[in-house]
């Protein structure tokens, strides 16, 4: 069969297949020439082949030796399909790759790469925590946003580390990633934040107190529901409500306070549906 | 005595024409410039597309998007074109309707199959617009929202969604749109390759004659009328290689207001969308790029060919007519608003390129056009027609054109080719061929008509009634709201 004919034939069942099959798929494309093919494909100097190979190897499985190469190839396209391989075949090392790659200067490359590590979960938890140790803020941001998705207790250190960082997007998401992670005992961290001179920071600390359920601090994000900025006190009234009764009963008082904006907000926050609630905070 | 007096006619109408002839040549000359881009970006498009990877655009990581649509007198199709939004594969996803002011049933229909729910009304109200009556949330769908107001035109409306909305992007569209499954995850795609970038547009098919079901096209087939036939060949034209062309040549200037998506930030801190234009559309994306340009910010407005939104289109003489004179007045009314743009060394190859070829040959082309005609018929009348001449002049105007038609149409049967049915693709072939005989010269009207009324001052849109779409059955169907 020609080469084309049998590419249509084993990728649309490749893809539908469960990874279990993946060896049996694997096995009959090397027998069939495809994965030569897209062996030989990776190696090409233009750069819609290797993608092509990449591609064929992502969905058909293999090309071990040859796609991690692709993670430091000159097209962004290519080091994105080549991240996307790697979330089925991670290895430390290649976790380490990744790792390299997760502040890519070009935007789709940097996105692939944080989504993988994402999806890889536990499997780049560690090598993540350790990662985040000492890093300069572009990456910091980058890596705590990761850590933030995959929400694993050992980044806790490094989101305290980082909630003192003078970049705004750096503590604001150290904070969130806190509020992910932490527990009782570092409430007084994010608390502190509630007065951040920066509505970003003060949105995350207001959300993170929200999603630890902390409801002795319920009367401190209240306060954040006269804040001048619409976005943290919308924060602050979606927190209240995942505070549980005490936030609704300082929801419900909010909705006579003095101050129009707050009120307003706390009766649009009680207005919510609870499907509703949920997804927006 | 006579003899000077045909001597000088055969002058004027030979000098006439060599002017239609020339733009003509132009025009067309320029349409082969942005044929040729069209297949170098189809091709990378492409090739970067690959097949959906729902894995990669599922992820947390991936922006919000707000749909936002302004309904007006949408009681026989929102329930469609919402059906058709639930089943949009995107996992961050808020639809936003606005109903503004419907005289008809438009709300009580809402609020019948969604199972609405009053909310307070208070949002943040960052552009002024007509005032709000009552704001919903959806029991059984809770990404709806539902905006009741009252009625202030479809950029009131839109911009009341705006203020409503809560995604990083905000994808406009009409009511009657009906978005492909994967329609947002292959129009996000150029925003995670530029962070910087202010819009994208995709590609908007014709629904008329296709099989609907669901709120999704089950088959797509030409429609049995010949005036919405024409339209999906002047569709095909303008999106498979206009807008697609516009990407390496300065970028693009339109995005159809029945799907193309912006950063909502960027939308808000423009003023959102134009309340006293007809072309708002255009408006906004002139705004955007102007704005950016003299902020010395990156401005760039892509197209992918790949999303596909489906739309209605008239398929009566005179909601068509309607349509194309307000088109031909919003595309006037803009150009006016931004003369300053126009060969103006600080907006670049906006300035030099994409704004002039708007603001001369495609807004003075059915004047050229229809002087040219005139020409032709007067010296037909006289009995002073030069033949050649003739031939020339229809070659320039309408086989040129009818050539890269065709081009089009090949490239859409080696890419995307929607029409499986034979039958269909000959009807497309003969409608493609067949354009320049009548129904061009019906659109010079139009859209001479347009231009006149401009300047005459009118701005009202006119009356677009719809039937809607019928499950499971070929549509046809009048009207539609947005410029493709």
């Amino acid at each position: 069969l020609p080469l084309r004919t049998r590419k249509a034939l084993l990728v649309p069942i490749a893809r539908n297949l469960h990874a279990d099959a993946t060896g049996r798929i694997l096995g009959l494309a090397r027998e069939i020439g495809l994965a030569g093919h897209a062996d030989s494909l990776c190696r090409s100097r233009w750069w819609w082949r290797r993608l092509e190979g990449a591609r064929l190897f992502s969905v058909l499985g293999g090309g071990s030796e040859i796609v991690p190469r692709l993670l430091r190839d000159v097209h962004p396209a290519v080091r994105a399909q080549a991240a996307d391989w790697v979330s089925n075949h991670a290895t430390p090392e290649l976790v380490e790759m990744l790792l390299e790659r997760i502040s890519d200067a070009q935007s789709f490359s940097r996105f692939a790469v944080q989504d993988t590590l994402i999806r890889l979960g536990g499997l780049s938890v560690e090598r993540l925590a350790r990662y985040l140790g000492n890093l300069e803020d572009r990456e910091a941001a980058d890596a705590l946003r990761v850590a933030h998705a995959i929400a694993d207790p050992r980044f806790l250190a490094a989101a305290l580390h980082y909630a003192s960082s003078t970049t705004v997007p750096v503590r604001a998401r150290a904070i969130a990633l806190i509020g992910a992670v932490g527990g009782a005992g570092d409430v007084a961290v994010v608390s502190k934040h509630l007065g951040d001179a920066n509505p970003e920071v003060r949105v995350a600390a207001a959300r993170a107190l929200g999603r630890m359920r902390h409801w002795p601090r319920a009367s401190d994000i209240a306060a954040l529901m006269r804040d001048t900025s619409w976005d943290v006190r919308r924060a602050a009234g979606l927190a209240l409500r995942d505070l549980g009764s005490p936030g609704i009963i300082m929801l419900r008082k909010m909705t006579g306070d003095s101050n129009n904006f707050a009120a307003d907000m706390a009766k649009q926050v009680l207005d919510l549906p609870a499907s509703v609630a949920g997804a927006l905070s | 005595m006579t003899g000077a007096w045909i001597d000088g006619a055969r002058t004027a109408i030979s000098a006439l024409e060599y002017t239609a002839v020339l733009f003509f040549l132009a025009l067309n000359g320029w349409y082969l410039v942005l044929l040729v881009t069209a297949g170098f970006e189809l091709r990378h498009q492409r090739l970067t597309a690959g097949a959906p990877n729902d894995r990669l655009l599922a992820s947390p990581l991936g922006p919000s998007i707000s749909v936002l649509a302004a309904a007006f007198n949408e009681e026989a199709t929102i329930v469609e074109s919402l059906n058709s939004l639930f089943g949009v594969h995107y996992p961050n996803v808020e639809i936003v309707i606005v109903n503004d002011g419907s005289k008809d049933r438009t709300l009580a229909v809402l609020r019948e199959e969604f199972d609405l729910v009053p909310i307070h009304s208070i949002y943040r109200r960052r552009i002024t617009t007509k005032p709000i009556r009552g704001l919903y949330r959806s029991h059984s769908h809770p990404r709806l929202v539902v905006v009741d107001k009252e009625n202030g035109g479809r950029a009131d409306a839109l911009n009341a969604g705006l203020n409503v909305a809560t995604g990083e992007l905000v994808c406009l569209i009409d009511a009657d749109t009906l978005l492909e499954p994967d329609a947002l995850q292959r129009m996000v795609r150029p925003f995670l390759d530029s962070p910087d970038l202010l819009g994208a547009g995709g590609t908007i098919r014709i629904a008329n004659g296709s099989v609907i079901r669901g709120g999704r096209i089950e088959e797509t087939r030409m429609p049995r009328d010949p005036i919405s036939a024409f339209q999906v060949v002047e569709y095909l034209r303008a999106f498979l290689f206009g807008r697609l062309g516009w990407n390496r040549a300065g970028g693009n200037l339109i995005i159809s207001g029945a799907f193309g998506l912006f950063r909502r930030e960027s939308v808000l801190a423009a003023g959102g969308l134009c309340h006293d234009t007809i072309g708002e559309d255009f408006e906004l994306v002139m705004k955007l790029r102007a704005q950016a340009y003299e902020r010395g910010q990156p401005s760039r407005v892509t197209f992918v060919a790949d999303p596909v939104a489906w739309t209605e289109a008239p398929s009566s003489v005179a909601v068509l007519g309607r349509q194309r004179d307000r088109w031909h007045r919003g595309l006037a009314d803009v150009v006016w608003r931004y003369r300053r743009v126009l060969f103006n060394p600080r907006y670049g190859t906006m300035g030099f390129i994409v704004f002039p070829h708007y603001a001369i040959l495609e807004l003075f082309a059915p004047v050229v056009e229809g002087a040219g005609l005139m020409g032709l018929a007067l010296a037909a009348l006289l009995g002073i027609m030069n033949a050649p001449f003739a031939v020339l002049f229809f070659v320039a105007a309408y086989g040129f054109g009818a050539i890269l038609t065709v081009y089009t149409l090949l490239l859409e049967e080696f890419t995307f080719r929607r029409y499986r049915r034979i039958s269909d693709r000959v009807r497309l072939l003969a409608y493609a061929l067949l354009e320049g005989l009548g129904y061009r010269q019906l659109t010079v009207i139009w859209r001479l008509r347009g231009l006149y009324k401009y300047l005459r001052g009118r701005t009202e849109w006119g009356v677009m009634e719809r039937k809607g779409f019928q499950p499971a059955t070929p549509v046809s169907v009048p009207a539609n709201g947005s410029n493709p």
